[in-house]
């Protein structure tokens, strides 16, 4: 081959691939996204609350974004091992969202989870708006503790959690250090929610935490009774339920209340990789917050007894700013707290 | 009460939906006869379908197609070493060599007629249960939970074969295994060595892979032979039917295995595979003939294929009276459930009496159809015995590699495989047995939960409570039961 046959060809390439990489940059999202396959990966078993989330919001992405999405689980870890995919996910470009676990992204930056610390920067995240949000509910046995009052008075207040600095621990020991219950502590190795309420039924366990959606059933039959729930404003369904505010909050354990609940305002929600191009970001924002709106998506949602608390993208973007604006002396009373303070 | 019966029993016969049973029957076999898909996936995967569907007609889609997965996953297991579920793990070591000795067809008619039989039986216990659903579920806190895993674990001396020290090495390996993970106790990795998948732990599926179907398919190929070696092989007709009259001959341990099953199913947080592994060293134990065991024993594909039918009448007592999932495939039901406008909890037995009887019936009716349908299919199947190693060997690999990943959609889990591949490999030229492995790794780790939680929960006198103390006694009996009934018949 001549020496300048190769230079035309270098540059019939050079402007072959310019043409392409312009067009690419033309295309709008919209374009973008038709006949495509979007993947949206949740960190739990098929079935369970998130995959039912996620399902629901591939139903209706495939309509309104033209394309074919499929629901990938990555269950390990309790979903670290699906946060962590998500976070080094490059070149997808757009095409791969997640669904998180409630405060778990922030909770494993902020407590040094072991196998993810310094791994993490959830600001990086691309996070495009939140579904639902439940406020843990407490609850107890009749036979055992039908108020905070009895809670407060007993000799001791065994508590069900998941394990140390999980989900269901971190709602609980905060909850314990708000009250000031000293008399509490939480007993870690419970498999999930259904095992630990059930523990609370047979009298195992003196309480446990829920989302209030979860445990109404019982409190219809009389196997459960609510003690508090986390939150600043009593909950809809059964404003009956004292906020741990009306209990009385010790002042110097208010900063993590209220940390724990600017972190609960993350709840079910979806985010992209750090490097997923901005107008694509922008556009599924904006697709997410017209679903959010779609009369379709509400029915299947509310078949599942579920609502919706939408967030857009950019407000979590801030609160996620703000709650992992924690000093290292901070995070490391925060593990105290939720590791060795109220454990048994 | 016989209102609500007989309606349940109408409803399922409705030709509409007792067609939609059939072929969601179907649908289920084939789930089970694809390694690495389970009954929980076809659950999610059909779901959607049942959305618009009346509570009758979607209960019914979704329990009859679950109920039959362990079903198909027994032929797999029996044909090429390779269990279609983790549930039908048992039935490769002694279903396997019997193909391998020309009888595939009997042991497929062993295994599907067990099952099949398992799942009425299963069903039948949840009806003769209904009155007592509560006090059942009530009865199993934390430390009965822990005795009855250690009851398990003990019968890694009957599964241990001909050396008790290495069937306990075996055992212990298991154990090892199973730790490997988060620890939700102390909130730390162990074993991970910084991996962010062994955090999640070792999966059984790769186990179960690795430690059978991989060394299998390497025999195959430096063999050269077909499963069946060659041998002739038996008229298939007769032979199934030789396995079907197999189960009855037996019946005593078809119905223990099967109270077995409905048992351990009904109890939260133990799990399918303590189930079957118990079925089958209850079978050993009690077995005649107990050094048939690993060569072909037809009590060794009873015991656990009967179980695991028969648990999921048992996994429905917590589901439907606390609305509490006794396996994780009815976690997934109940999520469909509720789609439907059904809500399995503590009132449900009062508001829905209609359809937890249907539900009674669809689980007999499905496994009377998957059976009969596994029965007529088997004398097709049973030829895949006499299948050329050098045809069969790359077929059977790659049904590995994606049952490997089919399992968590995980690739590393096909690496997993291969890896544990290694162990079992070793463990077949060194002659360790495998089953006290899987015993291990299975209960390991639930014995260790439900140890914590008893003491943090009931002090260290957790032991003192009535249940409790049947489960310790019953543990000695089972302990000691070799030595017993040798006494007895030199007593005799």
């Amino acid at each position: 081959m001549g020496k300048g046959l190769k230079i035309n060809l270098i540059l019939i390439l050079a402007v072959l691939t310019l043409c392409f990489k312009a067009g690419a940059a033309a295309e709008s999202p919209e374009a973008f996204y038709k006949g495509k396959t979007v993947i949206i990966t949740v960190g739990s078993s098929p079935g369970g609350g998130y995959d039912t989330w996620a399902r629901l919001v591939a139903k209706s992405l495939e309509k309104m974004l033209r394309a074919t999405v499929i629901v990938k689980n990555i269950p390990e870890a309790g979903g670290v091992v699906a946060l962590d995919d998500i976070y080094h996910t490059r070149g997808a470009g757009g095409l791969k969202i997640h669904l998180a676990r409630d405060i778990l992204p922030p909770l494993l930056q902020a407590t040094n989870f072991p196998g993810t610390s310094a791994r993490w920067d959830v600001n990086k995240l691309m996070w495009l708006a939140r579904l639902s949000t439940d406020p843990a509910v407490f609850a107890s046995s009749p036979k055992k503790f039908r108020n905070f009052a009895e809670v407060k008075k007993a000799k001791e207040f065994l508590c069900g959690v998941d394990a140390a600095m999980s989900v269901s621990g971190t709602r609980t020991a905060i909850a314990f250090e708000a009250l000031g219950l000293t008399n509490a502590k939480m007993v870690a190795g419970y498999p999930g929610g259904t095992e630990r309420r059930l523990a609370v039924i047979q009298g195992e366990l003196g309480g446990t935490s829920g989302s209030y959606d979860s445990l109404e059933k019982y409190f219809a039959s009389g196997d459960l009774v609510p003690l508090w729930v986390v939150s600043k404003e009593r909950l809809k369904e059964n404003p009956q339920i004292p906020t741990v505010y009306d209990l009385g909050v010790k002042q110097e354990a208010r900063k993590w209340l209220d940390w724990e609940l600017e972190v609960e305002q993350t709840g079910r929600t979806l985010v992209a990789p750090p490097d997923t191009p901005q107008d694509r970001v922008k556009f599924l924002r904006e697709t997410l917050a017209k679903m959010v709106r779609d009369q379709d998506f509400l029915r299947n949602v509310a078949k599942y007894k579920y609502s919706v608390q939408y967030l857009s993208g950019e407000k979590l973007q801030d609160i996620f700013k703000k709650v992992m604006a924690i000093t290292e002396k901070e995070k490391e009373e925060l593990i105290y707290i939720l590791k060795v303070k109220y454990m048994k | 009460m016989i209102e609500a019966l007989l309606e349940g029993l109408s409803g399922v016969l409705n030709p509409v939906v007792f067609l939609y049973m059939v072929g969601s029957t179907i649908i289920g076999l084939i789930f089970g006869l694809i390694p690495g898909l389970s009954g929980m996936t076809y659950l999610a995967l059909l779901i959607p379908f049942t959305f618009g569907m009346n509570p009758l007609l979607a209960m019914t889609v979704l329990l009859a197609g679950h109920a039959v997965v362990h079903t198909a996953g027994g032929i797999t297991a029996i044909l090429i070493n390779v269990p279609g579920t983790a549930a039908n793990a048992p039935t490769l070591i002694d279903g396997f060599p019997l193909a391998r000795q020309g009888h595939a067809g009997r042991a497929i008619g062993v295994a599907v007629t067990a099952s099949g039989v398992g799942g009425v039986i299963g069903g039948i216990i949840l009806v003769l249960c209904i009155p007592f659903l509560r006090a059942i579920v009530m009865a199993f806190g934390s430390p009965e939970l822990f005795f009855l895993c250690v009851l398990g674990i003990t019968f890694i001396a009957t599964v241990a074969g001909k050396s008790l020290l290495k069937g306990l090495i075996s055992g212990i390996i298991g154990i090892i295994l199973s730790l490997i993970g988060f620890d939700a106790v102390t909130a730390t990795a162990r074993l991970t060595f910084g991996s962010l998948y062994l955090n999640s732990g070792i999966g059984i599926i790769p186990i179960v892979l690795g430690l059978f179907a991989l060394p299998q398919v390497i025999e195959l190929m430096s063999t050269g032979k077909s499963i069946a070696e060659d041998k002739p092989m038996a008229t298939i007709a007769s032979d199934i039917w030789e396995g079907v009259k197999d189960v009855f001959r037996h019946w005593s341990l078809t119905l223990r295995a099967s109270l077995i099953g409905a048992l351990i199913g009904a109890v939260p947080g133990v799990g399918a595979e303590t189930a079957i592994w118990i079925a089958y060293a209850h079978a050993k134990q009690t077995s005649k003939t107990p050094e048939l065991f690993g060569h072909g024993a037809v009590e060794g594909i009873i015991g656990p294929e009967s179980a695991n039918n028969s648990k999921e009448g048992g996994a429905l007592i917590p589901t439907l009276s606390f609305g509490i999932p006794g396996s994780s495939g009815m976690a997934v039901m109940l999520g469909a459930f509720l789609v439907v406008g059904l809500d399995p909890g503590p009132l449900f037995l009062r508001d829905h009496l209609d359809i937890c009887y249907a539900m009674v019936f669809t689980l007999v009716l499905a496994n009377i159809i998957g059976a009969l349908f596994c029965l007529f299919s088997a004398r097709y199947l049973a030829k895949i015995t006499i299948i050329p190693s050098r045809y069969l060997a790359p077929l059977i690999l790659v049904l590995i590699v994606i049952g490997a990943y089919l399992y968590r959609e995980n690739w590393l889990d096909i690496i997993a495989t291969f890896v544990i591949g290694i162990i079992g490999l070793g463990m077949v030229i060194f002659a360790y047995p495998r089953p006290p492995l899987i015993l291990g790794f299975v209960l390991g780790k639930l014995v260790e939960r439900y140890f914590h939680l008893s003491v943090k929960t009931s002090g260290n006198l957790f032991f003192l409570r009535p249940l409790s103390l049947i489960l310790i006694f019953l543990t000695i009996i089972g302990l000691f039961y070799d030595k017993i009934s040798k006494g007895n018949k030199y007593a005799n």
